[in-house]
């Protein structure tokens, strides 16, 4: 599992902006998902939380389209396959979650992907030797910085559960 | 007895290899050239080749749907094992034997029926023809016994033989014409005065198995999924090689949970789809038959019924799988249930049933049984009805609505999306569901789908085809599928001797028709029902289901004997007198 | 709250049909955590970037936590019973060459109820694809051992021996029955599970696609297959016998690749009309 597709340092400033924004809408659906799948399981509160971050990842989208209007991207530079929009660092992996999950893993969760993001964006803009590209990057990796920080600021008031936050009293059911 | 003039009952047997059958089903065919009518069952034993074999035949100058009391004429080939079945062949002290003194001793129960015994040298007859064969000088005495013309007899043989050679044919006509000859020193006794002339092609022979694919057909079936199972194998192949003509298919599937959800499938998908079993199959089908209901898909299964249970008598007849196609299902699960009761309503009710199955988006099981489904007729050619209706289907939705599967609609019936059809897609379920097709186990939800599935089938307007109702009278034989031959026979005879009675024989039996069912049976005092089953279960069903008059009496019996229209009428001088 | 700029109207007539498109409103009821989610997330991938019309899409499947997936798509779809998936696709897909249909389910499903299905499905070789996921338990009737459970598994009250038995391999089955495409991916590399639908579902005949899908509940030690997981080698996928011979000794963690890709020619059922009804009547006429 390689995080970025077919980014490589190589690459056009169109093709990462595309791909910016591609993943950026890949985790704000997922995190819309994530959720939905939190809501269904009736934990309210991350589920609040995720729409949240959903909402955040939205506003991130929009960024990178205000970004490639700068930069005068032209839209859809690159066709993405079918996997590349699963490929994304910052694209949270449903199956890390738990349905007793506190805001205090969903949140050590959103900064495990945002992180991996910034990591990603960063080695791009070093490895790179295209100056603009670079920029590119690091503009994308500073975007991912401030979320970071906003996470931090925000674990802060969500302390680590229990070590047996997972206990539940009931059995599983039977459904079908 | 019955006038020997109007109608005769002759019985071919020999073991396997003597060709009664194959003899006996070209006396059907030119008998019906000959403007007469005929029906033919045969009795095999369990051997694939070999086994002793027996063709009963009838032959009339009216319609004939029934056996009659006795066999008239038993002509054996060889006397293998014949006392196995000769219970099948009712022989009386006015019978005739034909035997080959070269087959040896007539068996004792043959004996013992009191059956004139006369031999004829069958074997010798053939060996005088080169290549003769002595069915085919069966054949021959069979034919000069009852005067079928030799024209007919000609060209029939001319069709059967058509691969086989002039050499064949020539041989066999020969054989054919000892035997014709030899019959003439036996007399005028069995011959059967002349038919009434039809034109040419207005007169079908044909078997119930076949005259089920036909009205598969004609219903609109156009893909099946096929599982071999005895007595139904028949109807499956005909259909294989008819299907492809009109634009339809066959394919032969894994087992029968597979054939039942391969048409689940299909139909689906939008094309009207069946399968045909016995009841083995039928078992093995019925959770699937339950998903057809929830998820409200159309299909037919034809259950071709054969003893049971367990895979019990497979190549003989019972009705004892009504318990199954009416109370099979688990949970509440309205669907069709009908039966034929003539080879030739095997056509009409396949196809009515067809056609209610796509109109009502509901599984409706066809019973059908060996005896009718593997009795080869001579026949009017049957009327060609239309039913206008099909499946209702739903078109794309207005840009602001969403389409609604399940939709609670009055009538209960809910426009159904074909795959293809834009804006409608949905999930067909076997969970309860929502309006929408969404899982739900809500009660209300469950309500309102019960509600609905039944009232769909409820309140549709089945017209008069749930019955036939012949006669009048406040005495009324209460029958169904395969024994309505022999009940309307009885009725008959029960009628030239002064007597009044109606027949009422029900072709939908479920879901039921309280109102109908009192209105045929308005000013009926007494009842006779008559069923092949050993637990009575058509009894017990009308029972359940219907009123009847206090004075309700049931002759039942197991398969495979089939009812002689004796034993009906035996029954019904007792009602004279209550 | 800012939406996705792109609503369901597009997916009708858009030019680009994003994944969102596939997607229904109905939320699964899958366990927080469970493979499955992310195989519906490539399945909708994949089903962009072929760019299918939804009601050109049939999703048909039996009973299990995995055979719920029909409802969660924008598809055609069916639930049948448990076990039937595979007949019920092919007799549809039989009627509706016109259609794409895919197949899916679990292990139980497909497996053990639906084992005979499974083996002449693979023989009949009809153009459909069959998802399988694969979590080596009975998740909705809460855990029980499944026919690819290891045979010391010990997590069931119904068999708390275990069940002693030898595992069932599906890819070994398929290749031997027939099957015309056969992969093993891990639904935590849903791209990987993504680009290889694609293939699956382009390939004509029948393919089989096996997914490591873990069950976080029953089988919480299969959070651990992420760790795992390998890549099959190049060297396994090169024919029949290479494929065959890996699967052979493979231990079935091995995923992310095609492993045979075959040419025979889907099954399908000629249907050419020209005769009329009135036509067959004539052989019953005398």
């Amino acid at each position: 599992m390689t995080a970025g597709g077919n980014i490589r340092p190589e690459c056009s400033v169109d093709d990462l902006l595309a791909y910016a924004e591609t993943m950026e809408r890949a985790a704000a659906e997922r995190y819309a998902e994530l959720a939905d799948v939190m809501m269904v399981h009736n934990n309210r509160e991350v589920a609040e939380l995720f729409r949240r971050m959903a909402e955040i990842e939205w506003l991130h989208v929009n960024n990178v389209i205000e970004l490639s209007r700068e930069l005068a991207t032209p839209a859809d530079a690159v066709q993405p396959g079918a996997g590349d929009r699963l490929r994304g660092a910052e694209v949270p992996d449903p199956e890390t979650m738990h349905y007793l999950h506190t805001p205090h893993h969903a949140l050590k969760l959103a900064q495990q992907y945002e992180q991996s993001a910034l990591e990603f964006y960063r080695q791009l803009a070093e490895s790179s030797k295209d100056r603009e590209l670079r920029a590119a990057a690091l503009r994308l990796a500073a975007e991912e910085e401030a979320h970071l920080c906003e996470l931090d600021c925000w674990l802060a008031r969500y302390p680590e559960p229990e070590p047996d936050w997972d206990r539940d009293f009931d059995p599983p059911s039977a459904v079908d | 007895m019955e006038g020997a003039g109007s109608s005769v009952s002759i019985a071919l047997a020999g073991s396997g290899g003597a060709g009664a059958i194959s003899v006996a089903t070209m006396l059907v065919d030119a008998a019906g050239m000959a403007q007469w009518y005929a029906l033919m069952t045969r009795s095999v034993g369990a051997q694939i080749r070999g086994g002793e074999t027996a063709a009963l035949l009838r032959f009339s100058t009216e319609p004939v749907a029934a056996h009659g009391d006795d066999v008239q004429v038993l002509l054996a080939f060889d006397w293998q094992n014949l006392d196995r079945y000769a219970a099948e062949i009712p022989l009386s002290v006015g019978s005739l034997v034909i035997g080959d003194q070269e087959q040896g001793a007539v068996p004792e129960a043959i004996v013992a029926s009191g059956a004139r015994h006369i031999e004829l040298p069958l074997k010798q007859l053939a060996k005088a023809v080169p290549g003769g064969r002595p069915n085919m000088v069966g054949m021959g005495i069979v034919a000069g016994l009852i005067g079928l013309p030799l024209e007919p007899l000609n060209s029939v043989l001319e069709k059967f033989l058509a691969d086989k050679g002039d050499k064949v044919l020539a041989a066999s006509r020969q054989a054919m014409h000892a035997g014709y000859e030899a019959a003439a020193a036996l007399g005028q006794e069995y011959r059967l005065l002349p038919g009434h002339r039809l034109p040419s092609g207005r007169r079908w022979s044909i078997t119930g198995n076949q005259a089920t694919g036909l009205g598969a057909i004609r219903g609109g079936i156009r893909f099946v999924a096929a599982y071999p199972i005895t007595p139904a194998t028949e109807v499956l192949e005909w259909l294989a090689g008819a299907l492809p003509k009109v634009g339809g298919a066959l394919v032969q599937v894994e087992d029968e949970l597979a054939a039942i959800n391969q048409v689940i499938g299909a139909s689906y998908g939008g094309t009207p789809s069946l399968t045909a079993t016995a009841g083995p199959g039928l078992s093995l089908m019925i959770e699937s038959l339950g998903l057809a209901v929830a998820s409200e898909t159309p299909v037919v299964v034809v259950d071709i019924m054969r003893g049971g249970p367990s895979t019990g008598i497979p190549a003989k007849s019972e009705q004892a799988d009504l318990n199954i196609a009416i109370h099979g299902l688990h949970g509440d699960a309205p669907h069709l249930v009908l039966a034929p009761n003539t080879v030739a309503d095997c056509l009409f009710t396949t196809q009515w049933a067809t056609h209610l199955s796509e109109t009502l988006q509901a599984p409706a099981v066809v019973l059908s049984d060996q005896s009718l489904g593997q009795t080869k007729a001579v026949l009017d050619m049957p009327a060609g009805i239309v039913f206008p209706t099909r499946r209702e289907v739903a078109s794309a939705p207005a840009a602001d609505q969403k389409y609604l599967r399940y939709a609670d609609t009055p009538s209960g019936i809910s426009p159904m999306a074909i795959p293809g059809t834009r804006g409608c897609q949905y999930t067909a379920d076997g969970l309860e569901h929502d309006p929408s097709g969404a899982p739900s186990s809500r009660a209300e939800d469950h309500l309102t789908q019960l509600n609905k599935r039944a009232r769909k089938l409820d309140t549709y307007d089945y017209g008069d085809h749930w019955a036939d109702l012949e006669g009048e009278g406040d005495m009324a034989i209460l029958t169904w599928g395969s024994s309505t031959g022999a009940a309307r026979e009885a009725a008959r005879r029960w009628r030239e001797e002064g007597g009044k009675v109606r027949v009422l024989s029900i072709r939908l039996l479920l879901p039921v028709q309280p109102e109908r069912f009192q209105r045929a049976l308005a000013g009926v005092s007494r009842v006779l029902v008559v069923e092949q089953s050993h637990g009575a279960q058509f009894y017990r069903y009308l029972r359940a289901y219907y009123d009847l008059p206090q004075q309700t009496r049931v002759l039942h019996q197991p398969g495979p004997l089939p009812f002689r229209p004796r034993q009906i009428c035996e029954q019904l001088p007792g009602w004279r007198t209550t | 709250m800012i939406r996705d700029p792109l609503p369901q109207q597009h997916c009708a007539d858009a030019l680009m049909r994003d994944p969102g498109c596939y997607r229904s409103d109905v939320k699964p009821v899958w366990c927080p955590g469970c493979g499955d989610y992310s195989v519906l997330s490539a399945l909708v991938n994949a089903l962009s970037a072929l760019q299918l019309p939804p009601e050109e899409v049939a999703l048909i499947s039996g009973i299990g936590c995995s055979s719920r997936i029909p409802t969660y798509l924008s598809v055609y779809g069916f639930h049948g019973v448990h076990g039937r998936a595979l007949p019920l696709a092919t007799g549809l897909k039989l009627a509706r060459p016109d259609l794409t249909v895919l197949v899916a389910g679990g292990d139980g499903d497909g497996f053990s109820i639906g084992g005979n299905h499974f083996l002449h499905a693979c023989r009949r070789n009809v153009d459909m694809t069959y998802i399988i996921m694969d979590n080596e338990v009975y998740g909705m009737t809460k855990g029980q051992a499944s026919p690819t459970t290891a045979p010391d598994w010990r997590g069931s009250e119904l068999t708390p021996a275990g069940t002693g038995l030898t595992p069932f391999q599906p890819l070994i089955l398929a290749l031997a029955t027939g099957a015309n495409f056969v992969a093993r991916c891990f639904s935590g590399d849903p791209a990987n599970l993504a680009d290889i639908l694609v293939e699956a579902i382009r390939h004509p005949g029948f393919s089989v696609v096996q997914i490591l899908s873990p069950c976080p509940t029953f089988r919480p030690e299969q959070r651990q297959w992420k760790n795992q997981v390998r890549a099959i080698p190049e060297s396994a996928a090169t024919d029949f016998r290479s494929a065959a011979r890996f699967l052979m000794e493979d231990d079935g963690l091995s995923v992310g690749r095609i492993l045979y890709r075959g040419g025979r020619k889907p099954f399908m059922l000629s249907q050419s009309r020209h005769s009329d009804i009135g036509d067959l009547e004539v052989e019953f006429a005398l």
